[in-house]
Protein backbone atom coordinates (compact mmCIF):
# COMPACT_ATOMS: atom_id res chain seq x y z
CA UNK A 1 0.00 0.00 0.00
CA UNK A 2 1.58 3.24 -0.67
CA UNK A 3 2.61 5.80 2.27
CA UNK A 4 0.50 8.38 0.60
CA UNK A 5 -2.96 8.63 -1.24
CA UNK A 6 -3.89 11.58 -2.73
CA UNK A 7 -7.76 12.06 -3.62
CA UNK A 8 -9.06 15.37 -5.51
CA UNK A 9 -12.61 16.70 -5.66
CA UNK A 10 -14.65 19.75 -5.91
CA UNK A 11 -17.50 21.77 -4.43
CA UNK A 12 -18.67 24.66 -6.93
CA UNK A 13 -15.19 26.37 -7.61
CA UNK A 14 -13.60 25.28 -4.62
CA UNK A 15 -10.99 22.33 -5.30
CA UNK A 16 -10.46 19.70 -2.63
CA UNK A 17 -7.42 17.73 -2.01
CA UNK A 18 -7.69 15.14 0.64
CA UNK A 19 -4.79 13.14 1.62
CA UNK A 20 -4.64 10.07 3.60
CA UNK A 21 -1.20 8.61 4.81
CA UNK A 22 2.01 10.54 5.12
CA UNK A 23 3.47 13.67 4.13
CA UNK A 24 7.63 13.38 4.06
CA UNK A 25 10.41 13.78 1.50
CA UNK A 26 9.16 10.60 -0.27
CA UNK A 27 5.21 10.87 -0.61
CA UNK A 28 5.60 14.49 -1.36
CA UNK A 29 6.06 14.76 -5.33
CA UNK A 30 2.43 12.90 -5.46
CA UNK A 31 1.12 15.55 -3.69
CA UNK A 32 2.99 18.45 -5.40
CA UNK A 33 1.85 16.51 -8.76
CA UNK A 34 -1.74 16.66 -7.63
CA UNK A 35 -1.23 20.30 -6.57
CA UNK A 36 0.52 21.49 -10.06
CA UNK A 37 -2.50 19.83 -11.93
CA UNK A 38 -5.20 21.72 -10.36
CA UNK A 39 -2.78 25.08 -10.36
CA UNK A 40 -2.18 24.56 -13.98
CA UNK A 41 -5.95 23.44 -15.18
CA UNK A 42 -6.70 26.78 -13.34
CA UNK A 43 -7.96 26.10 -10.26
CA UNK A 44 -7.60 29.08 -7.91
CA UNK A 45 -9.15 28.20 -4.36
CA UNK A 46 -8.14 25.13 -2.91
CA UNK A 47 -8.90 23.02 0.43
CA UNK A 48 -6.65 20.63 1.47
CA UNK A 49 -7.87 18.43 3.68
CA UNK A 50 -5.69 16.44 5.99
CA UNK A 51 -8.16 15.00 8.37
CA UNK A 52 -6.58 11.77 7.50
CA UNK A 53 -2.73 12.36 7.05
CA UNK A 54 -0.96 11.00 10.39
CA UNK A 55 2.04 13.62 9.64
CA UNK A 56 4.31 16.04 7.86
CA UNK A 57 7.52 16.29 7.22
CA UNK A 58 9.39 19.41 6.32
CA UNK A 59 9.23 18.12 2.98
CA UNK A 60 5.47 17.80 2.77
CA UNK A 61 5.35 21.74 4.74
CA UNK A 62 7.67 22.83 1.89
CA UNK A 63 5.28 21.81 -0.68
CA UNK A 64 2.87 24.38 0.97
CA UNK A 65 5.03 27.34 1.85
CA UNK A 66 6.22 27.10 -1.80
CA UNK A 67 3.15 27.05 -3.88
CA UNK A 68 0.97 29.76 -1.82
CA UNK A 69 2.87 32.71 -2.84
CA UNK A 70 2.19 31.71 -6.24
CA UNK A 71 -1.58 30.97 -5.59
CA UNK A 72 -1.81 34.37 -4.44
CA UNK A 73 -0.05 36.03 -7.13
CA UNK A 74 -3.04 34.35 -9.32
CA UNK A 75 -6.15 35.81 -6.80
CA UNK A 76 -6.27 32.52 -5.45
CA UNK A 77 -5.93 30.99 -1.65
CA UNK A 78 -4.73 27.57 -0.60
CA UNK A 79 -7.17 26.62 3.04
CA UNK A 80 -6.29 23.59 5.02
CA UNK A 81 -8.63 21.64 8.02
CA UNK A 82 -8.84 18.53 9.57
CA UNK A 83 -5.39 18.74 11.33
CA UNK A 84 -4.61 16.15 13.66
CA UNK A 85 -2.95 16.98 17.07
CA UNK A 86 0.37 16.08 15.75
CA UNK A 87 -0.03 17.97 12.10
CA UNK A 88 -1.69 21.14 13.99
CA UNK A 89 1.46 20.70 16.80
CA UNK A 90 4.53 20.96 13.60
CA UNK A 91 2.13 23.87 11.92
CA UNK A 92 2.49 25.69 15.26
CA UNK A 93 6.40 24.85 15.35
CA UNK A 94 6.71 26.46 12.34
CA UNK A 95 4.28 29.03 12.14
CA UNK A 96 2.41 28.35 9.24
CA UNK A 97 -1.44 29.41 11.18
CA UNK A 98 0.07 32.94 10.23
CA UNK A 99 0.48 31.57 6.07
CA UNK A 100 -2.59 29.50 6.11
CA UNK A 101 -5.93 29.61 7.47
CA UNK A 102 -6.75 26.91 9.05
CA UNK A 103 -10.22 25.09 9.70
CA UNK A 104 -11.44 22.43 11.59
CA UNK A 105 -13.69 20.47 8.76
CA UNK A 106 -13.59 20.28 5.02
CA UNK A 107 -16.97 22.04 4.98
CA UNK A 108 -15.57 25.67 6.59
CA UNK A 109 -12.62 25.51 4.71
CA UNK A 110 -15.30 25.50 1.54
CA UNK A 111 -17.74 27.69 3.15
CA UNK A 112 -14.51 30.43 4.15
CA UNK A 113 -14.38 31.02 -0.03
CA UNK A 114 -17.99 32.91 0.18
CA UNK A 115 -17.29 35.05 3.31
CA UNK B 1 24.46 3.68 28.86
CA UNK B 2 22.14 1.61 27.52
CA UNK B 3 21.42 0.53 24.65
CA UNK B 4 18.29 0.85 23.28
CA UNK B 5 18.73 0.36 19.10
CA UNK B 6 21.25 0.05 16.47
CA UNK B 7 19.49 -0.08 13.12
CA UNK B 8 20.80 0.81 9.78
CA UNK B 9 18.37 1.81 7.00
CA UNK B 10 19.15 2.17 3.20
CA UNK B 11 19.58 5.22 2.33
CA UNK B 12 16.27 5.62 0.16
CA UNK B 13 13.70 8.02 0.76
CA UNK B 14 11.06 4.84 0.82
CA UNK B 15 12.44 3.83 4.34
CA UNK B 16 11.97 7.49 6.23
CA UNK B 17 8.67 6.24 7.33
CA UNK B 18 10.32 3.47 9.18
CA UNK B 19 13.16 5.49 10.62
CA UNK B 20 10.25 7.69 12.13
CA UNK B 21 8.66 4.84 13.46
CA UNK B 22 11.75 3.56 14.79
CA UNK B 23 12.63 6.23 16.52
CA UNK B 24 9.06 6.92 18.05
CA UNK B 25 9.22 3.36 19.36
CA UNK B 26 12.34 3.92 21.14
CA UNK B 27 10.58 7.44 22.56
CA UNK B 28 7.79 5.86 23.67
CA UNK B 29 9.76 3.34 26.18
CA UNK B 30 11.68 6.55 27.51
CA UNK B 31 8.04 7.45 28.49
CA UNK B 32 7.48 10.21 26.11
CA UNK B 33 3.98 11.16 25.94
CA UNK B 34 2.95 10.54 22.65
CA UNK B 35 3.17 13.88 21.15
CA UNK B 36 6.88 14.16 22.13
CA UNK B 37 7.55 10.43 20.78
CA UNK B 38 5.95 11.70 17.38
CA UNK B 39 8.10 14.54 17.15
CA UNK B 40 11.32 12.80 17.96
CA UNK B 41 10.07 10.24 15.20
CA UNK B 42 10.07 13.20 13.25
CA UNK B 43 13.11 15.03 14.28
CA UNK B 44 15.15 11.64 13.63
CA UNK B 45 13.63 11.24 9.83
CA UNK B 46 14.36 14.56 8.75
CA UNK B 47 18.24 13.73 10.11
CA UNK B 48 17.77 10.80 7.79
CA UNK B 49 16.00 12.96 4.82
CA UNK B 50 19.54 15.57 5.24
CA UNK B 51 21.60 12.92 5.19
CA UNK B 52 19.74 11.18 2.38
CA UNK B 53 20.06 14.67 0.42
CA UNK B 54 23.07 15.89 1.59
CA UNK B 55 25.46 12.95 2.47
CA UNK B 56 24.77 10.57 -0.40
CA UNK B 57 23.35 13.16 -2.61
CA UNK B 58 19.99 11.01 -3.39
CA UNK B 59 21.69 7.80 -3.96
CA UNK B 60 19.70 5.29 -2.47
CA UNK B 61 22.88 2.56 -1.90
CA UNK B 62 24.33 3.90 1.14
CA UNK B 63 23.39 3.77 4.64
CA UNK B 64 22.40 5.39 7.48
CA UNK B 65 22.58 4.05 10.99
CA UNK B 66 20.44 4.87 14.23
CA UNK B 67 22.13 4.51 17.08
CA UNK B 68 20.30 5.26 20.48
CA UNK B 69 20.92 4.97 24.01
CA UNK B 70 19.87 6.24 27.41
CA UNK B 71 22.48 7.81 29.75
CA UNK B 72 22.44 9.41 32.60
CA UNK B 73 18.27 10.68 32.55
CA UNK B 74 19.20 11.47 28.58
CA UNK B 75 18.10 10.13 25.50
CA UNK B 76 20.81 10.30 22.95
CA UNK B 77 19.93 9.36 19.21
CA UNK B 78 23.24 9.11 16.36
CA UNK B 79 21.72 9.31 13.11
CA UNK B 80 25.51 8.24 11.34
CA UNK B 81 25.69 8.18 7.69
CA UNK B 82 29.08 7.57 5.79
CA UNK B 83 28.74 10.00 2.62
CA UNK B 84 30.23 13.01 2.02
CA UNK B 85 30.94 15.99 4.51
CA UNK B 86 28.17 18.30 4.65
CA UNK B 87 27.98 21.72 6.26
CA UNK B 88 25.12 22.43 8.47
CA UNK B 89 23.18 24.99 6.46
CA UNK B 90 23.99 28.57 6.79
CA UNK B 91 20.44 29.94 5.86
CA UNK B 92 18.83 30.14 8.92
CA UNK B 93 14.89 29.79 8.86
CA UNK B 94 13.65 32.90 9.21
CA UNK B 95 9.78 32.47 9.46
CA UNK B 96 7.47 30.92 7.02
CA UNK B 97 6.66 34.52 5.27
CA UNK B 98 9.73 34.86 3.70
CA UNK B 99 10.34 31.48 2.99
CA UNK B 100 6.67 31.69 0.89
CA UNK B 101 7.80 34.94 -1.06
CA UNK B 102 10.77 33.50 -2.07
CA UNK B 103 8.87 30.48 -3.55
CA UNK B 104 11.22 28.17 -1.15
CA UNK B 105 11.33 24.72 0.44
CA UNK B 106 14.34 24.01 2.22
CA UNK B 107 15.23 25.08 5.26
CA UNK B 108 12.78 23.78 7.58
CA UNK B 109 14.10 20.59 8.24
CA UNK B 110 17.06 21.31 10.79
CA UNK B 111 14.82 24.13 12.37
CA UNK B 112 12.35 21.27 12.95
CA UNK B 113 15.21 18.86 14.54
CA UNK B 114 16.52 22.44 16.60
CA UNK B 115 13.49 22.84 18.14
CA UNK B 116 13.04 19.11 19.05
CA UNK B 117 15.88 18.27 20.50
CA UNK B 118 17.42 19.76 23.43
CA UNK B 119 20.41 19.90 21.50
CA UNK B 120 21.96 18.66 18.33
CA UNK B 121 25.65 18.01 17.36
CA UNK B 122 27.04 17.76 13.74
CA UNK B 123 30.23 15.92 13.95
CA UNK B 124 32.58 14.44 11.54
CA UNK B 125 34.55 11.19 12.71
CA UNK B 126 36.56 9.44 10.23
CA UNK B 127 34.47 8.80 7.22
CA UNK B 128 31.80 9.20 9.38
CA UNK B 129 28.58 12.47 9.76
CA UNK B 130 27.16 11.83 13.22
CA UNK B 131 23.98 14.10 13.99
CA UNK B 132 23.60 13.57 17.70
CA UNK B 133 20.10 14.38 18.87
CA UNK B 134 19.78 14.51 22.87
CA UNK B 135 16.60 15.20 24.58
CA UNK B 136 16.32 15.02 28.60
CA UNK B 137 13.80 12.18 29.57
CA UNK B 138 10.36 13.22 30.79
CA UNK B 139 10.92 12.29 34.34
CA UNK B 140 13.52 14.87 34.82
CA UNK B 141 12.62 17.73 32.36
CA UNK B 142 14.01 20.86 31.09
CA UNK B 143 12.35 22.59 33.31
CA UNK B 144 13.57 20.50 36.15
CA UNK B 145 16.93 20.97 35.35
CA UNK B 146 16.47 24.37 35.59
CA UNK B 147 15.06 24.95 38.47
CA UNK B 148 17.45 23.05 40.23
CA UNK B 149 20.68 24.49 38.86
CA UNK B 150 18.70 28.07 40.00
Amino acid sequence: MSQLQVETGAQGVVSIIRTTGLLNAHTVPQFDQTLRGLLDAGALKLVVNAERLTYVASAGLGALIGSIDEIRERGGDLRICGLNETVKSIFEMVGLPHLFQIFVTEEEAIQSFSA
Amino acid sequence: MKTLLRRQFPSDSKYLAEVNASAREIAESCCFPQLDSEKIGLAVEECVANCIEHAYRGRPDGSVEIDAAVDDAILRIDIVDRGETFAEPTDAFSGVEALAARKHRGGLGLFLVKAIADSVLHIREGDRNICRLMKRLPALGSEDVRSETQ
